[in-house]
């Protein structure tokens, strides 16, 4: 098992390499910087002072051979716009995304087991397709589109959610950390709790509708393959109840590639719900990245990518550890 | 020599400006108002950004010099008692005995001179060299009198300093790191920013002690960045903010029609146009196809449908409180395809030609719809245009790569935003020949803006101007469109003369 997970870091380390270099030689390759920093008013010399005082007009493979070098140490240089460390900056962000990924996958999880496991053992029945056709419409929503239609239900029509933010004016200064929902939760502070759960409920909705949609036709596919197994008939025939044969034999193996899938759809989660988070002016890292790019921030870009990449291949790796125990016939492979 | 002096002395006294005298005792009310203007604000660090934002921002814990009251173009002196023109290369400003910065240090000359040399510190990491590279040395002639010597005239200095050269602390600001000057600013602003949290909320709480008397109205003002329109509608709706600009015409009508919401305009300072790459071989360099197709554009029809009159037709690429806007100039291009397919043939294109069209997408009001319709409009003459909709950094590799062998010629759509309301600027930039957004080049006109720095006497400035853009439109340099609407959302109970120049200023603000 110890080897497996070693050649699994080894390979993590190499795919972050990877991107690091990628990263960089794109962005080199998709237009000056100085173009987009300077107002529309600037003349040549304006460029060349900025070229010259950015460090944008040393060679190319001396700017290349310097990044990587500060990569290594996870210094990826200070933004041109807020003129501070670029990954501080990435890791400002870090909470926000944090919550809201982890509640709109608990909530895509809250919803697709249940929905997935009644669909599957409920086969060709008007439940089932009830539960397929909202999960077909789920997943076919924008997600720009189902967050502004929350907002016009749920904050204007109903008056019961906020339309934006984490949470509300004055309620900010009682948090420590910037985990808003998890500190009120685990500190008990129910003003600052309930705050920021009414903050979390739409964007956590948008985001997690369209995972929930993915997995719960995943959870019936799944369980579907492994119903129709021997050993299933065998502990019905055992005098085994329906809910331990479905709940407790068959949902272990069907978790499977379950779990392949809902470490993607984390990881995805974890990367920035870019849609989600501009509509709800949500400050999670897929915005900051989004601005980023708009403003040629190369630093800060940099280092949104690399603590992306980092996150996505940190999952997939708890992912491949997982299946490896859920499955030892991978570990042994 | 006598004209000369006569002038100098007339544009001495002009020039003289007195800070408008506060006749109102300061009260502050207890209430807070929360604006979005979509983003936020980079950094607090005055002096290494110029980005438009900013230039509101900044301006709410920091003091400039100068300032452009609403709705003028003459500047007043603003954290300066008084600015006097002592030569065309010389400004002396009188600063006001007394005043502080947050932190306890004077606003007097040697801040003054710290504020505006610091951009031109060797080494430090700033965008705003351009903006100060006029200036030669600053001189402290007295604890509150000091002097600003420029290497050459510059009338659009002090235009700058209504925008640019905050003064800050110097002793506070010489051993502060950029890291720290970048989120926590000290100034001597209306207001101090008491807390920042990056992407969420920037809170600004009135500075009691500010030096004018009826000003900051209020005792919080909180920025949240709201990116998305249909979100930032939502949240004006719901009161959770006060303030919105840029409102899509499609919310219009929603906001008026709220209980407690209203809609404000006042017209904008961007203008849009079409644009030639005049240097390549092509059709183009005939003025005959030129002016083909500025006679193929109904102009009527892009304001009144295509973006939902929010704006005017546009006569000229200056606006209303710019030097040298002329209210009375008319379009020489009246929509007419029947002249302009015969214009066509006269220049040998009786079945019209090919060319690409260039628009950014995304980057201005309806920009890609906009160009969309004129696409249509040049193709009903003959001109085939191949629609190209780009994103605006590849909008600005094509027209800035046009120079690159191989690049081929086209046409493009772009507006132009003076919110500083420099003519001189807005000119060289659309019509000079190494203007940032220009393929025009007329050394007649290059040599006429050349002159326009040396020129002091303002009416003639002015009638420089003119001339230009009267000589652009004669020479069908570009196809002037359209201007657009600055739109606001705001809940009823705030009160706030709307300005003409894009900027929010948090003093201005006040709640019924």
């Amino acid at each position: 098992m110890l080897r497996y997970i070693a050649g699994r870091c080894l390979q993590a380390l190499v795919v972050l390499c990877g991107i690091t270099a990628i990263c960089f030689a794109i962005l080199h390759l998709t237009g000056d910087p100085a173009a987009l920093m300077l107002p529309e008013s600037a003349v040549q010399e304006d460029y060349d002072e900025i070229r010259s005082r950015m460090g944008f007009d040393r060679p190319l493979v001396e700017q290349f051979a310097q990044y990587m070098a500060n990569a290594a140490r996870l210094d990826f240089g200070t933004s041109y716009l807020q003129h501070r460390p670029a990954m501080a900056i990435v890791l400002d962000r870090l909470p926000a995304t944090f919550e809201l990924a982890v509640v709109a996958f608990i909530m895509a999880l809250i919803i697709a087991l249940p929905v997935g496991i009644l669909s599957a053992t409920h086969r060709n029945t008007p439940v089932d397709y009830a539960a397929m056709s909202t999960a077909l419409v789920g997943q076919s929503m924008p997600n720009f589109w189902l967050g502004l239609v929350l907002i016009l239900i749920f904050s204007l029509g109903l008056d019961l959610l906020p339309t934006s933010g984490r949470v509300a004016f004055g309620i900010e200064p009682r948090a420590v950390t910037g985990f808003y929902f998890f500190e009120g939760l685990f500190r008990l502070d129910w003003v600052l709790f309930s705050d920021a759960l009414k903050h979390i409920l739409l964007p956590a909705m948008t985001a997690g509708l369209y995972s929930s949609a993915r997995l719960t036709r995943l959870v019936r596919s799944s369980m579907l393959d492994v119903l129709s197994e021997d050993y299933v008939r065998t502990a019905r025939a055992k005098g085994l109840s329906e809910w331990v044969v479905v709940n407790v034999h068959a949902l272990k193996n069907a978790s499977i590639p379950l779990v392949t899938m809902a470490g993607i759809e984390l990881g995805l989660l974890l990367g920035g719900t870019v849609v989600t988070e501009t509509v709800f002016a949500w400050p999670g890292i897929g915005l900051l990245t989004i601005q980023a790019l708009q403003s040629d921030d190369f630093p800060v870009i940099q280092a949104a990518v690399f603590l992306l990449a980092f996150i996505f291949v940190f999952v997939n790796l708890v992912v491949d550890v997982m299946y490896a125990w859920l499955d030892p016939r991978i570990r042994y492979a | 020599m006598r004209k000369l002096l006569l002038t100098l002395a007339a544009f001495s006294l002009m020039a003289v400006g007195v800070a408008p005298h506060e006749a109102f005792a300061k009260t502050i009310k207890n209430a807070t108002i929360t604006i979005s203007l979509g983003s936020e604000v980079d950094t607090m660090d005055p002096h290494t950004t110029s980005s438009a934002l900013a230039t509101v921002f900044h301006r709410y814990t920091f003091d400039t010099l100068m300032h452009r009251p609403t709705g003028s173009n003459t500047m007043v002196p603003w954290a300066a008692k008084e600015m006097i023109q002592i030569d065309p290369k010389t400004i002396e400003f009188r600063m006001r005995e007394g005043v502080k910065f947050t932190n306890g240090e004077e606003v007097d000359a040697q801040a003054v001179q710290f504020s505006l040399m610091r951009p031109l510190q060797p080494g430090f990491k700033t965008v705003q060299t351009r903006i100060f590279r006029v200036i030669d040395r600053v001189e402290v002639v007295s604890k509150w009198v000091v002097r600003v010597h420029m290497k050459s005239t510059d009338p659009g200095l002090l235009r700058r300093l209504a925008d640019w050269g905050h003064l800050v602390p110097p002793k506070h600001y010489s051993t502060l790191s950029l890291d720290d000057a970048a989120v926590k600013p000290v100034g001597s602003g209306p207001y101090r920013l008491v807390r920042w949290q990056k992407g969420v909320e920037m809170v600004f709480e009135a500075n009691p002690d500010y030096w004018k008397e009826d000003a900051p109205h209020v005792k919080t003002v909180r920025a949240v960045p709201i990116k998305e329109d249909g979100t930032k509608v939502a949240a004006l709706l719901k009161r959770e903010v006060d303030l919105i600009n840029q409102v899509p015409a499609q919310y219009i009508p929603k906001l008026e029609a709220g209980a407690n919401t209203r809609v404000e305009a006042v017209r904008g300072t961007r203008v849009f146009h079409l644009g030639f790459t005049h240097g390549m071989d092509s059709p183009l360099k005939d003025i005959r196809v030129r002016q083909a197709i500025a006679h193929a554009i109904d102009r009527d029809v892009i304001v009144k449908h295509v973006v939902e009159g929010r704006g005017i037709v546009a006569n000229q690429p200056l606006h209303e409180w710019t030097e040298g806007y002329d209210a009375k100039r008319t379009w020489p291009y009246n929509y007419d395809p029947n002249k302009s397919k015969k214009l066509l043939a006269d220049a040998g294109h009786p079945n019209g030609f090919e060319i690409d069209f260039v628009t950014a997408d995304g980057r201005y009001t309806k920009d890609k719809e906009v160009a969309q319709s004129i696409a249509g409009m040049l193709q009903a003459v003959g001109v085939r245009v191949r629609f190209q909709p780009v994103v605006w950094k590849r909008f600005v590799d094509t027209f800035r790569g046009r120079v690159n062998p191989g690049a081929k010629p086209f046409i493009y759509y772009i507006g132009y935003g003076n919110g500083t309301g420099d003519s001189d600027a807005a000119l060289s930039a659309v019509a000079a020949c190494n203007g940032a957004w220009s393929a025009y080049c007329d050394p007649e006109i290059d040599k006429a803006l050349d002159a326009t720095a040396s020129t002091v006497d303002l009416k003639k400035r002015a009638a420089i101007f003119e001339d230009i853009t009267q000589r652009l439109a004669k020479d069908a340099a570009h196809v002037m469109l359209w201007q657009e609407d600055s739109v606001y959302g705001l809940q009823k109970d705030i009160v706030w003369k709307v300005r003409n120049d894009d900027r929010v200023y948090a003093w201005e603000l006040d709640r019924r």
